[in-house]
């Protein structure tokens, strides 16, 4: 690689002698100087305890006042702003297709997640894969291990589902992979998705978990 | 989606409604076929490293055209070849201008070319008036029925030769296509678009014009050459129009030369002015005296100009500098290519909102603004080939009631693209004389 994977220019990988005598492991650039610039993290100081949306307090925000009313709660933890440059990314990687994209973030996830913990990726549904040919939480994962346990309900059947079931159920767009089941029991689960908008899709796969037998589940995006 | 929407396309068969795919005179092909260590596009003729195109699941998609929105190994592109179904209304050229003997001359030639299905380079000085050169050749072929393209390397031109072509051709139906536009595809029997856009047709044109043809990024691009070639039918013509051809060009097709303007003055020359230090002050930030007086000074006579300069970080710097040496109103703005609003800053200078712009090479052709003189600041840089000075100093002196103006050229050592272009010039000038 010797190209910027965002802009396309020049990468000088060269390595600096004081980085080698720092015994450091190597991880190889996929970002150009300038690049690696507009992808800075934010300061993550102010911001809802709960799902990390970033706002002027520290405290619970609206949204999971609510959740939490329902006896939902899920703490979130967001990389970075849904806006600007990650807007452009997810565009450009997910919904654009740019698979080359896919492991950007991956080591900054990676330093989120606890050594204890396991990872479950948000899915897509089938007909999202057939177009898309891939998922872009588990892309975003990279080299991470994940139990890809979850499994979504085509769109169409989640509402037709509608008035026979009871109405959460209906609403639920996920279903557990029976096969996996018996890996989740007892777990402490953190689930990764792409944004955090309302935290919906995230509390219901957060309420599946938990109806099999997690012992905790939490949540990372990359955004929100 | 009918099947006119398809003829003399090339197109995914996932844009494609199951009512046309079911069409039997369909043609398909696989969008990418997979090598042993690269997979190949079948829409850009591009190679792409199969580790960086693939996908997780065993497909592979090509990264280069991505941007049209991207292929992969699992999809066909579709092709129905071209058919002409266009209702000719009369008069087909709504154009009232005259040419002059020169470029009646060339235009009867162009004509010839289509009419015997010959491909021809048409290389006229700037402000030759290439377009209305075009116009016969144009009509001739919409007078037949026949269907006609019209692209460009740069967005900018595109937008500009639109409404011109519109008024010669009121009475047709046409479309406009680039990247940036929200329109979708339709068929019409004239097409306006960008080279990139030219990478979604096959067998469509029986005439393809490409205007600037030596522009970035046509030239030297393999894959929008041969998207041009496969655009055309086969016993269709290919016009390349443009000032400064590569001798490679000159050298492949049959050549219609016109060397002088449309008004018969001589193009301007390049005056050179030396500024031995202006690459050690622009990184520290200062520009030579001599530049800011002159900026000043056809700031004072309210003069309308372009100022040149090589890098798109060299703008801010200086527009800065200006801002602090000029304590009127500001009267300019900085446009370069990725720019969002580019086209918005191109329109302000046009609409006479703004006095100067201040811009790289991606204003060095096609857009013409009547009257103005030009500033090329570091003009000794390689980005400024010799065919980018030529096509700068062309932009000056485009009006009957103007015909004359400035271009001056800073410099810090006589560079061989400098020597060169003014050479160009005084030969195009030499031979313009002796016609004139
Ligand atoms: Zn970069
Ligand atoms: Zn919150
Ligand atoms: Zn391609």
């Amino acid at each position: 690689m010797d190209n910027c994977r965002w802009c396309g220019g020049f990468l000088n990988s060269n390595l600096k002698i004081h980085f080698i005598l720092s015994f450091k492991p190597f991880i190889p650039k996929t970002l150009c100087d300038k690049c690696e610039s507009l992808f800075t993290l934010p300061s993550r100081e102010e911001s809802c305890v709960d799902c990390g949306r970033f706002q002027a307090s520290q405290k619970r925000c609206q949204d999971c006042e609510k959740w939490l009313n329902q006896k939902q709660q899920l703490n979130n933890q967001a990389l970075y702003l849904y806006h600007g440059i990650i807007k452009e990314y997810l565009e450009r990687y997910k919904f654009k297709g740019d698979y080359r994209l896919h492991s950007l973030f991956q080591t900054r996830i990676n330093s989120l997640i606890e050594a204890d913990e396991l990872v479950i990726p948000i899915p897509v549904t089938k007909s999202t894969m057939k177009q898309r040919h891939f998922n872009q939480v588990t892309g975003m994962l990279g080299e991470i291990e994940f139990l890809d346990c979850l499994v979504a309900k085509p769109k169409a059947q989640a509402q037709s589902e509608k008035g026979r079931n009871e109405r959460i159920n209906a609403q639920q767009p996920f279903e557990i992979n029976q096969k996996l089941v018996s890996k989740i029991k007892s777990q402490k689960v953190v689930l990764i998705d792409d944004v955090y908008t309302t935290g919906t899709t995230l509390h219901y796969a957060a309420q599946l978990l938990r109806e099999n037998g997690v012992q905790s589940v939490r949540s990372i995006t990359l955004a929100r | 989606m009918n099947q006119l929407d398809i003829t003399g396309r090339l197109l995914p068969d996932t844009a494609c409604d199951e009512m046309i795919l079911n069409n039997h005179a369909l043609q398909f092909q696989p969008a990418i076929q997979i090598n042993h260590t690269t997979i190949h596009c079948t829409r850009c003729a591009s190679d792409c490293e199969k580790a960086e195109a693939q996908l997780p699941d065993e497909t592979y998609f090509c990264y280069q055209c991505f941007n049209l929105g991207r292929l992969d190994s699992s999809m066909k592109l579709v092709h129905l070849p071209g058919i002409n179904q266009f209702e000719v209304v009369h008069p087909v050229l709504t154009w009232k201008g005259r040419l002059t003997e020169l470029q009646q001359k060339c235009s009867d030639e162009v004509v010839k070319a289509f009419q015997e299905h010959q491909n021809k380079l048409l290389w006229a000085v700037t402000g030759a008036g290439k377009t209305e050169i075009s116009f016969a050749g144009i009509a001739w072929a919409l007078a037949q029925g026949l269907r006609v393209g019209i692209a460009s390397p740069r967005v900018d031109v595109c937008v500009e030769l639109y409404p011109r072509y519109q008024a010669a051709f009121a009475n047709t139906s046409m479309i406009l296509l680039h990247g940036k536009s929200e329109e979708p595809y339709q068929y019409r029997q004239l097409t306006i678009c960008t080279t990139h856009q030219l990478l979604r047709f096959q067998d469509a044109f029986d005439v393809l014009i490409i205007d600037e043809v030596d522009a970035f990024p046509y030239a030297n691009n393999d894959s929008l050459q041969m998207a041009a070639k496969r655009s055309v039918k086969k016993h269709g013509s290919l016009l390349l129009m443009t000032a400064t051809p590569s001798p490679k060009l000159r050298q492949q097709y049959q050549v219609s030369y016109l060397p002088l303007r449309f008004h018969r003055h001589l193009l301007p020359k390049i005056k050179i002015h030396f500024c031995f230090n202006w690459k050690r002050k622009i990184y520290a930030g200062k520009i030579p005296q001599k530049v800011i007086f002159k900026v000043l000074q056809k700031i004072e006579r309210q003069q309308r100009f372009l100022l040149f300069v090589p890098r798109i970080k060299d703008l801010q710097v200086v527009d800065e500098i200006l801002s602090k040496k000029y304590h009127g109103e500001k009267c300019w703005k900085t446009v370069y290519s990725a720019d969002e609003a580019r086209m918005e800053k191109v329109q302000a200078m046009r609409d006479e909102k703004v006095l100067f712009l201040i811009t790289t090479t991606i204003l060095e052709r096609g857009v013409t603004f009547p009257g103005i003189d030009v500033i090329i600041f570091g003009g000794d840089e390689r980005v400024f080939s010799v065919a980018s000075l030529v096509q700068i100093a062309g932009r000056v002196g485009r009006k009957a009631s103007r015909p004359t103006g400035d271009v001056d050229c800073y410099i810090g050592s006589y560079s061989s693209n400098v020597a060169e272009a003014r050479k160009q010039i005084a030969e195009m000038n030499r031979k313009g004389k002796a016609l004139g």
